[in-house]
C-alpha cells in the first residue's frame, strides 16, 4: 500500500493556485493597457461613447462667422424625445443613430416659428451594437459625436442649426448653447470659441439680438 | 483521493493557461519602458495565418469618392493629392499594417472607403470622422466588437479658411485613417474634455501625434502644422497589430528599419513581405513639400484587375479533391496549428485570400463559415457537413458542397498567389 505524504500535494496545489493568479493577475494588467473604460454616465445611467470626430473650430471663432455657417438659429425648449432612428452612413454601407427632439420655439427672429414645434435631430443615441456587447450582460450604450454632451429633455437650448427639411433641424455641438436662469451658457467642452465667449451670459433678448446682428 | 487530483489538475490546467495568456499579453499588447499610445479597444477582425505577418491587415481600399461640389473633378483638384499622399504616408511606415489602394478602384465593400462629401454627417463643422462597424454593421466601440469595415467621411465645407491648403486636407485624412486602425486621440482623455496642447496630455509630455489635434491644426489655428505620421503613430500600431519584423518600432520616438523576417508563407509561390521605409521623423515640418500621385504601389507581381479569372471550386473542398470530406476538415485543422499544408495546382493553399462572389470581398479559403478567419470550427461545419447535419451559415456565406466561382483578390496587391490551372 502506497502512503501519501499529503503535505507535498498541498504544497503542490498552493503553489499552482498561486501561479495561476499570478497569471491572471498580469495577464489583465498587460491586455488593460489600450481597454477603453466607458467614460460617463449620462442622466438616464446609460454610459456615454463618444465617436472620434475633428472640428473646424475656426467655424466658431466669432459668432459671425457661425451663425453664417448655418441656417437658422432659435431659442427653444426641449419638449420630448420623438424618437430614434438609424441613419445610413455614406455609401449605404453602415448606421449611426440619430436622436430627435422635439423643441417648443420661444424666441427667433423669424416671428412666424415662435410658439411652433419643431424637430431637432443630434446624431447619436441609445445602441446595444457593437455586436456582442449585449450578449456579454453590458447593456446599451449613448453614442454621441466627440464633443457633444446629450441634448436633455426639459433645458432650453438657442440653437443654431442646419435645415433639413422645413420644421426639421441638425444640431451641431459647437452651437448650440444651453439656457440657465434666463442666461446663455457656452457648451461643454467649446468654452474657449469665441463665439461662445461671445455670447455666454446674454439674456435670451440680448442674445437673439446678438444673433440677427450676426446674420444681416 | 480521486476527487483531489483532480482538482489539482484543473489548477495546474488553469495556471499553464494563464501564464500562456500572460506570456501573450506581454509579448503582443504591451511591453515595459515607455508609455502606452492611446488605442481603441476593438481590433480588426483578421488574423495572422500560419504565422503569415505579411499577408496580416492588408485593408482593402477604394480609391477616394469624391462627391463633394456636385462635380468629382472639382472635388478631386482639392483632395486627390492629399489622398494619396496621407495613405503612402501611412503605407510607407515600418507596421504590418498596409492600405491597399489601386488608383481608380472603388468597391463600397472593401475593407475602407473614403467619401469626401460637402458636409459630413449633416454638420457643417466636421472635418470628418472614422467609424468602425462589425459584420451586423453596428459601430464598434468595446473590446468584444471585431472590426468588419471602417468609413472616413470628410466634409469638404469645413475645410475652409486655414483648413483649406492641401497639407491641412491630408492631415485630416491621416488623422481619420489612424482610427481606422484604433489609434485614438493623444490631445484628450474619455474622461474629460480638456484640450491639451501638442505635445501633451494630463501626465505630462507625450510625443507628437497625428492623432493629437494641436499636433495637426494648421498654424494660423495655434496649432503646430505636423500634418504627417509620427513615430509614436507607428509606435501604438505595433503594439495594437503586433508584427515580430517590426517589434515596438516608434516608441524610442525614432523610425528605424527593421528588415522584416521571411514569413513561414505555405504558399508555393513568394508572399510579398512589406519592404519598410524611412519615413518623416518629429523633425520634420510643415513646409515639406507633399508628393504628387498616386504613390501607393502595389509590391506584388499580381496585377491589379477589376476582373479576376474565375475558377469553379467546392466550397468546403480545401484540397480540390472532388468533394468536402474529412480529409479537408484535417486540413484545416493543420492549417490552424500551423502544420505545412500542401494542395494541386490550381487549388488555393488554405488561408490564401481569395474573392467570393456570394460575399462583398475577400475571405481566406478554408474558411468555410466566412467568420474570424480559418479555425477548428471550420473544421468541424466540414464534418457536419459531410455527416448531412446543417451547418448554419450565416447569410451571404456559400453552403458547404456549393460550387462557387472563386477569384484570386487581384485587387489586394500584396496577398500569396496561385496558378490558376486544372479547373473543375
Amino acid at each position: 500500500m502506497n502512503v501519501v505524504n499529503p503535505r507535498p500535494i498541498w504544497l503542490l496545489g498552493l503553489a499552482l493556485f498561486g501561479l495561476a493568479l499570478f497569471g491572471l493577475a498580469f495577464a489583465a494588467c498587460g491586455s488593460s493597457l489600450d481597454d477603453k473604460p466607458l467614460e460617463e454616465t449620462g442622466q438616464d445611467g446609460v454610459p456615454v461613447v463618444h465617436i472620434p470626430a475633428r472640428y473646424a473650430k475656426t467655424l466658431g471663432a466669432d459668432l459671425d462667422t457661425l451663425v453664417s455657417t448655418f441656417d437658422v438659429a432659435f431659442v427653444g425648449v426641449v419638449t420630448g424625445e420623438a424618437e430614434q432612428r438609424s441613419e445610413l452612413m455614406a455609401g449605404g454601407r453602415g448606421e449611426l443613430p440619430v436622436s430627435v427632439f422635439t423643441v417648443l420655439v420661444e424666441a427667433s427672429a423669424d416671428a412666424a416659428v415662435v410658439g411652433s414645434t419643431v424637430e431637432v435631430e443630434q446624431l447619436g443615441g441609445i445602441t446595444t451594437g457593437g455586436g456582442t456587447r449585449t450578449t456579454q450582460g453590458q447593456g446599451p450604450v449613448r453614442l454621441l459625436m466627440e464633443g457633444d454632451s446629450p441634448i436633455e429633455v426639459g433645458e432650453r437650448y438657442l440653437f443654431i442649426v442646419k435645415e433639413k427639411a422645413p420644421g426639421i433641424y441638425r444640431a451641431s455641438p459647437m452651437a448650440r448653447f444651453p439656457i440657465e436662469s434666463g442666461r446663455l451658457q457656452p457648451a461643454a467642452g467649446w468654452e474657449d470659441l469665441g463665439a461662445a465667449q461671445e455670447i455666454a451670459g446674454l439674456t435670451v433678448a440680448q442674445a437673439m439680438e446678438r444673433v440677427s446682428r450676426s446674420a444681416d | 483521493m480521486r476527487t483531489r487530483s483532480h482538482t489539482y489538475a484543473a489548477l495546474a490546467l488553469v495556471a499553464v493557461a494563464a501564464l500562456a495568456l500572460a506570456a501573450l499579453a506581454t509579448t503582443a499588447e504591451s511591453h515595459q519602458g515607455h508609455p502606452q499610445k492611446k488605442l481603441f479597444p476593438e481590433r480588426w477582425h483578421y488574423q495572422v495565418q500560419n504565422g503569415d505577418y505579411a499577408a496580416w491587415m492588408t485593408l482593402s481600399t477604394s480609391d477616394v469618392w469624391l462627391e463633394c461640389d456636385n462635380n468629382e473633378n472639382q472635388c478631386g483638384t482639392k483632395w486627390k493629392t492629399p489622398f494619396d499622399d496621407a495613405f503612402a504616408d501611412w503605407n510607407s511606415q515600418p507596421d504590418t499594417v498596409t492600405f491597399a489602394i489601386t488608383n481608380g478602384v472603388q468597391n463600397e465593400f472593401f475593407d475602407l472607403n473614403v467619401y469626401v462629401e460637402d458636409e459630413a454627417l449633416g454638420d457643417p463643422t466636421l472635418l470628418g470622422i472614422a467609424p468602425t462597424f462589425d459584420e451586423n454593421d453596428f459601430p464598434c466601440f468595446d473590446p468584444s466588437c471585431e472590426v468588419a469595415y471602417g468609413l472616413i467621411i470628410i466634409g469638404d465645407d469645413a475645410h475652409n479658411g486655414p483648413y483649406a491648403g492641401p497639407l491641412d486636407r491630408r492631415a485630416t485624412l491621416g488623422h481619420e485613417a489612424g482610427h481606422i486602425i484604433q489609434l485614438a486621440h493623444e490631445s484628450t482623455n474619455e474622461d474629460e474634455t480638456q484640450l491639451y496642447e501638442c505635445g501633451m496630455d494630463d501626465t505630462g509630455p507625450i510625443p507628437h501625434s497625428i492623432m493629437s489635434y494641436d499636433c495637426i491644426d494648421p498654424v494660423a489655428v495655434d496649432g503646430a502644422g505636423e500634418f504627417f505620421v509620427q513615430p509614436w503613430d507607428v509606435c501604438g500600431i505595433n503594439h495594437a497589430y503586433y508584427d515580430p519584423a517590426f517589434d515596438f518600432t516608434g516608441c524610442d520616438g525614432t523610425l528605424n528599419t527593421p528588415s522584416p523576417t521571411p514569413s513561414p508563407s505555405p504558399s508555393e509561390t513568394p508572399t510579398a513581405t512589406p519592404t519598410p521605409t524611412p519615413s518623416q521623423t518629429s523633425t520634420q515640418t510643415a513646409t515639406t513639400t507633399p508628393t504628387g500621385g498616386n504613390s501607393v504601389s502595389p509590391t506584388s507581381s499580381a496585377t491589379p484587375s477589376t476582373t479576376p479569372v474565375g475558377i469553379a471550386r467546392v466550397w468546403g473542398d480545401i484540397n480540390c479533391g472532388g468533394g468536402s470530406n474529412p480529409v479537408d476538415s484535417l486540413l484545416v485543422l493543420r492549417f490552424d496549428a500551423g502544420l505545412s499544408t500542401s494542395a494541386p495546382a490550381g487549388c488555393p493553399l488554405p488561408g490564401t485570400l481569395l474573392y467570393v462572389p456570394f460575399q462583398c470581398c475577400g475571405t481566406a479559403w478554408g474558411n468555410v463559415d466566412c467568420l474570424s478567419g480559418v479555425n477548428p470550427v471550420d473544421s468541424l461545419k466540414i464534418l457536419l457537413a459531410d455527416a448531412g447535419t446543417p451547418t448554419d451559415q450565416p447569410a451571404g456565406c456559400p453552403e458547404i458542397g456549393d460550387t462557387v466561382v472563386l477569384t484570386e483578390d487581384l485587387l489586394i496587391p500584396d496577398k500569396p498567389t496561385f496558378t490558376a490551372g486544372a479547373a473543375q
